[in-house]
């Protein structure tokens, strides 16, 4: 096997991952893949360290977390204020949401369908409430690593992913079954 | 709310969020990929040892000759030259002269007049300044903050 067609192998095996994690961050397709193909060529630089590496996909996903952040503070911020001006629908642009083939055919049609409304309402979050959320709850971040990372303050961490909840139960409850609701 | 709806709030939100599997990534993100790795990089944005052999060679022979004729130009230099460039400068030495001695004379005035004042009047008058730098830095940074952020968002 040449060096092209292991790392053709290695973007296979990794690819969606990488893409769930830009993709849920930035909550932008176009912008999802972009990030995933600068992330992929990161890897490439690194391919000698990272292949046959069980690592790997630890640094990958190290990667797209930090270049999907970085993305989001630098370009998003620089016209959000103009465009939030002229246009303030969230659910505007809504993307096809769509998994990779699962493990098991048989998945219950009920819980494809509460996924893709979950991720529909992750989407519909404000970034500042759906990043801090996805790292908590997604990535397995500490209230303080978050707040390190953002580079905000512990108590706006804590106050963001409260709102981000509040708004995704909200969101969800009436379209949900309380299937996933812990016993009271 | 109290700690215990938080609480069963975090654990729903976990329920919901932990189950979610990967989304399939776009079916060109491979070929693209593979496609910006098989592209080579423009010459000049490589390393010097990563350029084709002809043009390091015509680099060599480019960079040799710049500098051999910079070095035989320097020796024909005729000696009056750099007597007649002083002396076609001296104009704008003169306006830099003149500068230099207005800006004496404003700084003598300067500390005759602190002399003649006192130094609290001065004093007060150097806080009075910085805090108004303070507050139109402080203002400035609020602003800039409130149009890179957008309404009711972090930096994010």
């Amino acid at each position: 096997m040449t060096d092209a067609q292991q790392f053709e192998a290695f973007v296979r095996n990794y690819q969606d991952m990488v893409f769930s994690t830009a993709m849920r961050l930035t909550a932008n397709a176009a912008e999802a893949e972009d990030i995933s193909q600068e992330v992929f060529l990161r890897a490439f630089e690194h391919f000698s360290e990272l292949a046959g590496d069980p690592r790997a996909g630890g640094w990958l996903k190290r990667v797209a977390i930090n270049l999907s952040l970085n993305h989001l503070s630098r370009y998003r911020a620089r016209w959000s204020f103009f465009s939030e001006l002229v246009h303030r629908n969230p659910a505007g642009e809504e993307a096809e949401i769509e998994y990779a083939a699962p493990n098991d055919v048989e998945e219950d049609y009920a819980v494809a369908e509460r996924r893709l409304l979950v991720e529909q309402a992750l989407r519909q979050l404000p970034s500042a409430q759906r990043v801090p959320m996805i790292l908590f709850h997604l990535e397995g971040m500490k209230y303080e690593e978050i707040a390190a990372k953002l580079g905000v303050s512990l108590a706006k961490v804590k106050t963001d992913i409260f709102r981000a909840r509040t708004a995704m139960r909200k969101s969800l409850s009436p379209r949900l079954q309380n299937d996933w609701r812990p016993a009271a | 709310m109290n700690p215990d709806m938080e609480k069963e709030l975090e654990t729903e939100m976990s329920l919901a969020l932990k189950g979610l599997p990967n989304l399939a990534a776009p079916p060109g993100l491979l070929a693209r990929t593979m496609r910006a790795l098989e592209q080579p990089a423009p010459w000049r944005l490589k390393p010097w040892t990563g350029w084709a052999l002809p043009t390091r060679i015509a680099f060599v022979v480019i960079a040799l000759a710049a500098v051999g004729g910079g070095v035989a130009e320097l020796r024909v230099v005729e000696p009056g030259l750099l007597a007649e460039a002083s002396r076609r400068l001296s104009p704008v030495t003169a306006g830099f002269t003149s500068f230099w001695n207005v800006l004496r004379a404003l700084a003598d005035a300067l500390a005759l007049g602190v002399g003649h004042l006192g130094k609290g009047f001065m004093l007060a008058c150097l806080v009075a300044v910085t805090g108004a730098c303070a507050v139109c830095a402080g203002f400035g940074t609020i602003f800039v903050r409130l149009a890179l952020s957008g309404p009711g968002k972090n930096q994010l």
